[in-house]
């Protein structure tokens, strides 16, 4: 992951367009499962090759003015921009606005790929509990937990998003797991 | 049977990766993405180029008498 930094660093520094176009494949090469996820965890599968090609598309041409200087800025960046092309994605289908993957949908995404790589029976019990945790959540609660802990959002990036502090998204959070598993138990 | 917070948080990350798993298998990263990438990273370039155009006739311009006297050099 300090790769990916490094990359960022010699691209903002780099004039030359054969150095600055190798710096950028190497770049996007790295970052793409992660942005792809994203995009498809929020968009209707027909569309998620679109919006992921819109999101590089958009962080391609802002590289160069990305001021950050760590990881975690990067992604929050990163992160910002596919979100407003995800809320660009839904604004033209009139949709509503972004919203995580629907429990159902998931279930059928998780039992739909066990015809190519089978779960084993502990990982399908923890994954039905983690199922059960987001299908018991108010929808605020949803939303947290699967930002955090399925796709991987920093609190901080959490934060910027929701315009809440840090704080409050942790206590939230925590709340919101607590209280969830009180509704299984 | 209830699980503490630890164990509710690595089962809601393990749905995660088996996500992660399951969109890279059924969706790949395609090659035209990073092409539409690095087609992007050509138009910015050659945005630049054109601001660095304009730029330099302005100052190619500046006659040479107009331009500010240069400073003495010590050494004479």
């Amino acid at each position: 992951m300090a790769e990916i930094m490094k990359l960022v660093r010699t691209y903002r520094m780099t004039t030359a367009l054969d150095q600055r176009l190798s710096l950028a494949e190497e770049l996007f090469r790295l970052i793409a499962p992660e942005l792809r996820f994203y995009a498809f965890s929020a968009v209707p599968p027909d569309a998620g090759d679109d919006v992921s090609q819109e999101i590089f598309k958009a962080i391609a041409t802002s590289l160069k003015r990305f001021a950050g200087d760590t990881l975690g800025e990067f992604w929050a960046w990163c992160y910002r921009i596919a979100r407003n092309k995800i809320s660009d994605h839904f604004r033209k289908q009139s949709a509503d606005r972004l919203q995580p993957m629907p429990p159902e949908e998931l279930w059928r995404l998780i039992d739909g790929s066990q015809q190519q790589s089978r779960l084993v029976p502990a990982d399908r019990l923890d994954l039905e509990y983690a199922m059960q945790l987001l299908r018991r959540s108010r929808p605020d609660c949803y939303d947290l937990l699967w930002k955090h802990f399925v796709i991987g959002l920093a609190y901080a990036e959490i934060a910027s998003e929701q315009n809440l502090n840090y704080d409050n998204v942790r206590i939230k959070l925590a709340r919101c797991l607590d209280e969830a598993q009180s509704l299984i138990s | 049977m209830p699980k503490n917070n630890a164990s509710a948080e690595s089962n809601l990350q393990k749905l995660g990766q088996r996500l992660r798993h399951i969109i890279a298998n059924s969706h790949p990263p395609k090659e035209v993405d990073i092409q539409a990438a690095l087609g992007a990273v050509r138009e910015e370039w050659a945005k630049e180029q054109e601001v660095q155009r304009q730029k330099k006739p302005a100052l190619d311009l500046i006659k040479p008498q107009e331009r500010e006297p240069e400073e003495p050099d010590d050494n004479r």
